[in-house]
């Protein structure tokens, strides 16, 4: 009788029970340090940078509270933008538990929750008393505690802090192709916007959280802090903090980027699922998340300069590393291409074989190409990658 | 034939195979490495490319709220009339586990109730309550009216351990509220359960089913206590009963079923295998509520539906070279949960899915029905489960339930606030295994759970 089932076991392949025994190069020991501690110095510059944009779109928002105009409000929207720029530029630090994504504290989920149901936070077309703004009596008085609670209550899409909360704020719904959202500033105006003390209290609010959380990013990547988190970072096995960096790099490129950001709207076809719908920016976040991932990869940020991926690559095996760098290259000429169009605007192309509709695919199939070109320089060296 | 049906219950690692002790890569070549709140959501590591393109799709309909129609947004109209939630992430959050509400004053989010009378349908299923149907939906849209609602709240019971220490277990009792049809026949039988994590679906839908059915001993012919016994369930695609392997009572067949009844069942979502809106037939204001066409999900969107429930990985386990990590697992098998919490099966065939196809994975469960005793008893037949029995639950990826969540919760209608109380739960065929843990030395015991915390 145990011979019979021993033969059952046999019937399936065994070959498939074995893990696949790809021959793995040792890592190039002293240069990986270098660009593991090079990494930590470039993550620190760009949350401070993330900060400081952060700080001056909190200033402006408070002008536009203090008196509402549509200068005030067109000033607060242009510091929104280059907030976001320096945000993106920060994500490819994401994906693996760092800070930003820390199980106990990680503030990701109150910073760049999307996409968000409008009508979970105010007005829509349609729909005048939506949102908490306009339930004072369910929601009595907005402070933090309150926003924090509601966000991301019993729903992915309930999110009611962050960036895109407050580009909901500041544009409103992108109701039209030819222009972003249309929010009038006198939403803002007592006496004129239904609610406009709570919508103007609660802006207020999520620009000084996101302040906080920027704050909090940086401090944990500031040599200076104890117990930060760079620290922590450069005295792992190198098995471990290299795994990170590339499964920033790698989660970015084809889950983020080329995944729920351009093929699920392309997809869908529905700016609803658009990242940065409200002001037609989505596809300048994207090139904007690239410019992070050549920082990584070049070990190039502003004037910081130092060993990076590219660099280890190289020492591991030369003819990855250089088609990693074309994919890499690829990748950024291609967003660049469209980083200026809005996306709604493709999306609702019905011309037959639209060119900006195939340049976004393509934009796709080079972000997706570098995932794959950039891990498997990791990979080469035995680390673990949620790719193959 | 006893001894051919012990041997096969065997693990793998006992029948001198060799395999890496350690287990770490419980979804095989599919484990991801996360750790964070987003461990239950990554695609596949080796999903094909046009797999993790549809999984992205799929991805987004799974957090998406829905919307009654009409509504400005094109798509995502279709919500109600009669609903649970209004997406799949509200109960499925970041594609986890939920928990129960923390006092009666508290809607359910993640838990609902099954309803029937005794009997069977013609599917073999349980008979719906008149009136109120399979299924209580708490709430609906405009123009409708809730079915009712219910709370729940916890009586707390203390125990001793031989060893002189101390525990407390939360039974539950629940309170049917404001039925809208009056209050519910007294035969009712009804069944809360809880929202599961998502992870690993695909690969439980591609164990063998005669592997399956080489576990299963239904009236205990090998003499150990444990009957494990298959669920036969209707599958409306192939309209003919087949083994049920996902659900608390292993009642779906299949995950596409599972989702589409989803759709429908808990957001009143039409679909092409479900294309009638879930009104009952006196409930004219249900019937005439707004509604899209049918079906208001395409099949489209349905088959990213099914790619991504197929592929949200398992991620590795977790400190596996620890000594109380190893002792936890030594325990887990000297108590016996490994009867039931089968660890290792080499997938078979999945045709649409190679990525899941002859991978070698540690699900532990052996997705059969087993007598829990009367103490978690719902006294609610579904389909041939009675009820007093429950489908050995997976257990990969538990030990990250609170990174996800944020909560520890378990069991079917989550009362268990930890492990220890899970496993404290446990009766009927699981009696003499949660005896022979409540009479390890405590070391062992919080090895145990040590253990469970790394999967």
């Amino acid at each position: 009788m145990r011979l019979f089932a021993f033969l059952i076991l046999l019937a399936s392949p065994i070959s498939a029970l074995a893990a696949p025994t790809q021959a793995s190069l040792p890592i190039p020991e002293d240069l990986a340090r270098k660009v593991v501690a090079h990494y930590a110095e470039i993550v620190h510059a760009s949350y401070s940078d993330a900060l400081s944009d952060a700080v001056s779109l909190d200033v402006a928002i408070r002008a536009l509270v203090k008196k509402p105009s549509e200068a005030s409000l067109a000033s607060a929207r242009e510091a929104w933008k280059r907030a976001r720029v320096s945000y993106a530029h920060t994500e490819v630090f994401r994906f693996y538990g760092g800070p930003i994504d820390d199980p106990e504290k990680g503030p990701e989920g109150l910073i760049n929750a999307w996409p968000l149901d409008e009508a979970y936070i105010d007005y829509v077309e349609g729909q005048s008393n939506a949102g908490l703004i306009n339930r004072p009596q369910e929601f009595k008085k907005i402070d933090e505690a309150l926003v924090v609670s509601l966000n991301e209550k019993n729903g992915e899409k309930n999110i009611s802090t962050g960036y895109h909360a407050i580009e909901f704020l500041l544009w409103g719904q992108d109701l039209r192709l030819d222009t972003a959202g249309q929010r009038p500033a006198s939403d803002y105006q007592k006496g004129k916007g239904a609610n406009a003390e709570r919508r103007a209290r609660y802006l207020e609010l999520l620009s000084k959280l996101l302040v906080k959380h920027l704050r909090s990013l940086r401090d944990e990547w500031t040599p200076a802090t104890k117990g930060n988190y760079a620290d922590k970072l450069k005295s792992e096995s190198l098995d471990e903090s290299l795994r990170k960096i590339y499964t920033g790099v790698i989660g970015l490129s084809i889950d983020e980027m080329a995944g729920e950001r351009l093929t699920v709207p392309l997809e869908m076809n529905d700016q609803e699922n658009e990242q940065s719908c409200f002001s037609d920016t989505t596809l300048r976040d994207a090139a904007s998340n690239q410019e992070g991932i050549r920082s990584v990869y070049f070990g190039s940020y502003k004037n910081i300069q130092g060993p990076g991926l590219h660099e280890l690559g190289l020492a591991v095996d030369a003819k990855l590393a250089a088609s990693s760098m074309r994919s890499v290259e690829t990748a950024t000429a291609r967003i660049a291409a469209i980083a200026d169009k809005a996306l709604d605007r493709i999306l609702a192309s019905k011309k037959k074989n639209d060119a900006e509709r195939s340049a976004v695919n393509a934009t796709i199939s080079a972000f997706e190409a570098q995932a794959r070109a950039v891990a498997a320089t990791g990979l080469k060296m035995g680390l673990v990658l949620n790719i193959q | 034939m006893t001894p051919r049906l012990t041997l096969l219950a065997l693990p793998l690692s006992l029948m001198g195979l060799s395999m890496p002790e350690d287990q770490r890569t419980l979804g095989g070549e599919t484990s991801v490495v996360m750790r964070d709140s987003n461990a239950f959501s990554l695609p596949a590591r080796n999903a094909s490319p046009a797999h993790r393109r549809s999984f992205m799709v799929g991805n987004s309909l799974f957090k998406e709220n829905w919307v009654a129609s009409p509504a400005t947004v094109k798509t995502r109209q279709g919500l109600g009339p009669l609903l649970n939630a209004l997406s799949c992430s509200s109960c499925h959050f970041k594609d986890g586990r939920a928990a129960p509400p923390s006092s009666p004053d508290e809607a359910f989010v993640g838990l609902l109730v099954r309803l029937s009378v005794p009997g069977k349908n013609s599917h073999g299923d349980a008979v719906p309550v008149p009136a109120y149907g399979g299924q209580l939906q708490h709430r609906a849209i405009v123009g409708a009216d809730p079915e009712g609602d219910v709370r729940v709240s916890y009586e707390e019971i203390k125990g001793v351990y031989p060893d002189g220490s101390s525990y407390a277990l939360l039974r539950p009792s629940y309170e049917f509220r404001d039925l809208k049809w009056g209050p519910l026949p007294d035969n009712t039988q009804f069944s809360p359960r809880i929202a599961p994590a998502m992870i690993g679906l695909g690969l439980l839908a591609a164990i063998r089913k005669d592997d399956l059915l080489a576990l299963a001993d239904a009236d205990d012919l090998n003499g150990d206590g444990i009957s494990g016994r298959p669920n036969f369930v209707w599958d409306y695609e192939k309209k003919s009963k087949q083994l049920g392997r996902f659900g608390w009572k292993a009642n779906q067949p299949t995950l596409e079923q599972q989702n589409a009844g989803a759709f429908l069942g808990d957001m009143g979502v039409t679909s092409p295998l479900f294309p009638q809106q879930n009104c009952e037939p006196q409930d004219e204001k249900c019937l005439k509520a707004p509604a899209l066409p049918s079906p208001e999900i395409s099949a489209r969107d349905l088959e990213h539906m099914s790619v991504y429930t197929h592929l949200l990985a398992v991620p590795e386990r977790r400190d596996v070279d620890k000594p109380t990590v190893k002792l936890g697992m030594k325990v887990f098998r000297r108590v016996g949960c490994q009867q039931c919490h089968v660890e290792s099966f080499v997938t078979g065939d999945l045709p649409k899915f190679p990525e899941l196809s002859r991978q070698k994975i540690h699900p532990f469960t052996d997705l059969l029905l087993h007598d829990m005793g009367p103490g978690l008893a719902d006294d609610r037949d579904d389909f041939e489960a009675n009820g007093r029995e429950w489908r050995t639950p997976p257990l990969w990826g538990i030990g990250l339930n609170k990174s996800v969540n944020g909560h520890t919760r378990l069991l079917h209608d989550g009362r268990a606030r930890d492990f220890e109380e899970a496993i404290l739960w446990h009766g009927g065929e699981s009696e003499a295994s949660r005896r022979a843990f409540m009479e390890s030395p405590k070391t062992e015991r919080l090895a145990l759970i040590k253990f469970l915390e790394s999967l």
